[in-house]
């Protein structure tokens, strides 16, 4: 699965590290904020990755996360639940493409 | 806190400070101002220390982050808008909330400007400028 990163919106190396460092984990929380069934922190969880996903030039990723909101807000876990394996793989995609923007060690 | 000068001594920079307390975002939104070129950008994780900054770095436009775990951006615009000692300050709130839930925000609180975080690539830069011409 090869993830399209919109090319008007490369990031320069230390702000694609900073959000390597970061992004993951804030999935990772939205998932658990959703196992747990906490509505409202997931809605926060997924509010914050989806800034960082338009700032990274994930723009489809962060319309799917965004459509994860009306789902949050009517606690509709069935559907949340369906939508978030995609959203991870789709995910996984997209950090191996940034992780591709990075100057090789030592270059 | 870190402030980058963007251009050469001597030339008019605007002063633009950023709250937000997402490391990446702050960045991004630092280096995204830094290339546009003629700020002065100085950023901040929390709004603590933040009224005595944008009184004694004499600030011309502050952007706040909307969804902040201490308080949120709407609801800080509208205590600095309440402080007569920044009165021409420009205040411009980003989100990536539907516009829908921006409105009202905006009514509300009254800033000058709301950049949606879909846009901030196209529009911030020239929002600020607009603001700082204002001022």
């Amino acid at each position: 699965m090869t993830y399209q990163l919109d090319p008007e919106c490369q990031l320069p190396p230390h702000l694609i590290q900073l959000f390597l460092r970061s992004a993951p984990g804030q999935l990772e929380q939205l998932v658990e904020f959703c196992t747990a069934l906490d509505a409202e922190a997931a809605r926060a969880q997924a509010h914050k990755l989806k800034c960082g996903l338009y700032a990274a030039g994930a723009t489809r990723l962060a319309e799917d996360v965004e459509a994860l909101r009306p789902a949050l807000a009517t606690s509709d876990w069935p559907v949340v639940q369906l939508r978030l394996p995609a959203i991870r793989r789709e995910f996984a995609a997209m950090l191996t493409q940034l992780q591709r923007q990075l100057p090789a060690e030592g270059a | 806190m870190s402030s980058r000068l963007t251009q050469a001594p001597g030339r008019l920079l605007i002063r633009v400070v950023i709250i937000d307390d997402d490391d990446f975002e702050r960045e991004f939104l630092v280096d995204l101002l830094q290339r546009a070129g003629g700020f002065n950008v100085s950023s901040l994780g929390s709004v603590f220390g933040l009224t005595n900054h944008l009184i004694h770095e004499r600030v011309d436009v502050v952007i706040l982050d909307v969804m902040m775990p201490s308080i949120r951006g709407d609801k800080l615009a509208a205590l600095l808008r309440k402080n007569p000692a920044l009165a021409s300050l420009g205040v411009v709130l980003i989100s990536s909330l539907p516009e829908a839930e921006l409105a009202p925000l905006m009514v509300e609180v009254q800033v000058d400007a709301f950049v949606s975080k879909a846009n901030v690539r196209t529009d911030l830069a020239s929002v600020v400028r607009g603001l700082a011409a204002r001022s």
